[in-house]
């Protein structure tokens, strides 16, 4: 179980998150939304151990955030929302590149086998000459090589059409339920919101998103 | 360590062949600047014939003595041969060493000893012609001087039985070991200067700059891995960044300095110039170093392909390479201890240099471990 405590995060002397405390059980899909800039990157960025925050604590399991950093981040895939992949390589060497610096050995067949399961077939080809859809799904499988149990995703299907987010939601359903995944993940897109989360917790003061969510009878938590 | 090796041959393997290019390139620019300095040194040399109808160990001196003038270039040829050469502005102009010359050398007679050939276009002529006369002369004197010692024995009765040749030999000796004309005055136990002020085209001076620039072009892998987007799974992964660093940096060092085997032994025998292994190693090491931190500073492409051609430029200063700066670089200690080109021509380690390259790294490691903690 991930547990948020009352965390808050400050940039000099703005407040960006106050007081934030929820919880997130295994096998959840969390989702995250707000107007630009009301802090759902510094609020993935704080889970993903890359931020600290101003006040409060977290909890992965029996694991500290800040005195157990180390083995939290061995947990932990990060999905970062610009592409984070090799572009000159190709789709095997991608795989191949971000085993050999994983906690986890994997066969390339295991490596394979990830890709497969997204749809993304073309193991061959160099990264340059692949769609945006595919690119942001060896986007995914990469921060998939060490199986995480918290896996964080910030917008991850912004700019693809509708097949590929389509492909990329049912795994991210199927990598919650038959692996018991804790998923937390950033989007604009409410749609996507609305059929894949289990809770939404909408940041920032604007009402908008809440509202729309509560006519989906959708369970929101506002911050 | 093993797998960021392996990980690092996946990138390598798609940038093989520029690879191999940046990594030859100071071995490959050095032969080809030699090779054209010297063309080009040869085709600026007067193309003179040496026909030589006696071969006594007079004729072979003179013959010997032109071909070590760093002015013209000696072809030895059949007097047809010659005159056809001229006639056809191969040569410049062609000498004809005449039979009886060690005969007529022996009696101190100068006369009629040569004869040559020239066109309207032997604008040398002149000058070649006055060369020859002056190492006659120079050969003659010898001879003169020898005979007179031998007759002054003769005449004082002495005991020393010394033979011509022996006379002619020591004083080729004194004229090396004493020549007024050249003298030198330093302090006791200082090194001799180099007596022309300029510093030779020596092929590990080249290498030298070549390495430094080449280096710095090489280590344009840490600026495009430190500013790309792949960083942000670094925290994700079971290396540190500044770990996955340093060990790619100990990594292209290794692949230097087996290259720079490759270049020892071809400068071994293509130039027969050696230098110590060991100064070698750590001029290398400075480099890579040095590269290191100058493109981890700069962190822009552009910006340290610009600072490496300065550095270069400056180095190649600072040695003499480019313009004789003379009692400058030789006298002046501090110039010599700043310039690591000038410690590796000299055969010594770049201590200094290095000791700053690594108190550098750690700087840098520091701040490194600071931003990912």
């Amino acid at each position: 179980m991930l547990k948020i405590d009352s965390i808050s995060k400050s940039f000099q002397r703005k407040k960006i998150i106050d007081k934030l405390t929820f919880e997130v059980n295994k096998g959840e899909i969390v989702g995250l939304v707000g107007e630009n800039g009301a802090g759902k990157s510094t609020l993935l960025n704080i889970l993903a151990t890359t931020l600290k925050p101003t006040a409060g604590n977290i909890y992965l399991n029996e694991w500290h955030y800040q005195k157990d950093k180390k083995t939290i981040r061995k947990h932990i895939g990060f999905v970062p929302q610009d592409i984070a992949i090799w572009e000159q390589l190709t789709v095997e060497e991608n795989m191949k590149f971000f085993e050999k610096l994983s906690w986890k050995k994997k066969s390339v067949q295991e490596l394979k086998q990830i890709c497969l399961d997204m749809s993304l077939d073309r193991w061959n080809e160099p990264v340059k000459n692949l769609s945006g859809g595919m690119k942001r799904k060896l986007n995914l499988a990469i921060s998939l090589i060490h199986d995480p149990a918290v896996l964080l995703l910030d917008e991850p299907t912004v700019g693809i059409d509708l097949k590929s987010r389509k492909e990329i939601g049912a795994y991210l359903r199927k990598q919650a339920t038959e692996n018991n995944r804790i998923i937390i993940y950033t989007s604009h897109d409410m749609d996507e919101i609305k059929e894949l989360c289990d809770r939404v917790i909408t940041i920032g003061e604007d009402p908008f998103y809440k509202e729309l969510l509560k006519e989906a009878g959708k369970k929101v938590l506002s911050f | 360590m093993r797998d960021i090796i392996a990980a690092r041959f996946l990138l390598l393997k798609k940038n093989a062949v520029s690879l191999i290019i940046w990594l030859l390139a100071p071995l490959l620019i050095t032969i080809l600047f030699l090779s054209t300095v010297h063309t080009v040194q040869d085709d600026f040399r007067v193309p003179v014939g040496v026909v030589l109808e006696e071969e006594t160990p007079s004729t072979n001196e003179l013959y010997e003595a032109m071909e070590q003038s760093s002015f013209v270039t000696v072809s030895l040829l059949s007097e047809r041969e010659a005159i056809r050469q001229v006639q056809q502005h191969e040569l410049d102009s062609a000498f004809v060493i005449k039979e009886g010359y060690e005969e007529q050398i022996q009696e101190g007679n100068r006369r009629d000893l040569l004869e040559s050939y020239y066109s309207d276009r032997s604008f040398a002529y002149n000058s070649v012609k006055e060369m020859i006369v002056s190492i006659i002369q120079q050969e003659t004197g010898r001879i003169k001087a020898a005979n007179t010692v031998i007759a002054l024995e003769r005449e004082l009765n002495g005991t020393s039985n010394w033979t011509e040749q022996e006379i002619i030999a020591k004083s080729r000796q004194i004229q090396a070991e004493e020549d007024l004309l050249n003298n030198e005055f330093r302090y006791m136990g200082e090194a001799p200067a180099d007596e022309s002020g300029l510093i030779e085209w020596n092929p590990w001076m080249i290498w030298a700059f070549a390495a430094m620039l080449f280096t710095i072009f090489l280590f344009d892998w840490v600026i495009k891995e430190q500013n790309a987007s792949v960083n942000i799974r670094i925290p994700f992964t079971k290396v540190k960044f500044s770990v996955y660093m340093l060990i790619n940096l100990a990594f292209y060092i290794i692949l230097l300095v087996l290259v720079d085997l490759i270049t020892y032994a071809c400068f071994y025998l293509l130039y027969e110039e050696e230098v110590s292994l060991l100064t070698l190693l750590s001029y290398r090491m400075m480099t890579c170093i040095l590269a290191f931190l100058i493109v981890t500073i700069v962190r822009k492409a552009y910006l340290s392909y610009i600072l490496a051609i300065t550095l270069t430029i400056t180095l190649v200063i600072l040695s003499g390479a480019l313009l004789p700066l003379g009692a400058l670089t030789i006298n002046s200690s501090w110039i010599h201890l700043i310039n690591p080109v000038s410690r590796f021509l000299s055969g010594e380690w770049t201590i200094e240099w290095l000791i700053i390259c690594i108190i550098g790294m750690g700087i840098w490691y520091v701040r490194e471990e600071r931003k990912y903690a």
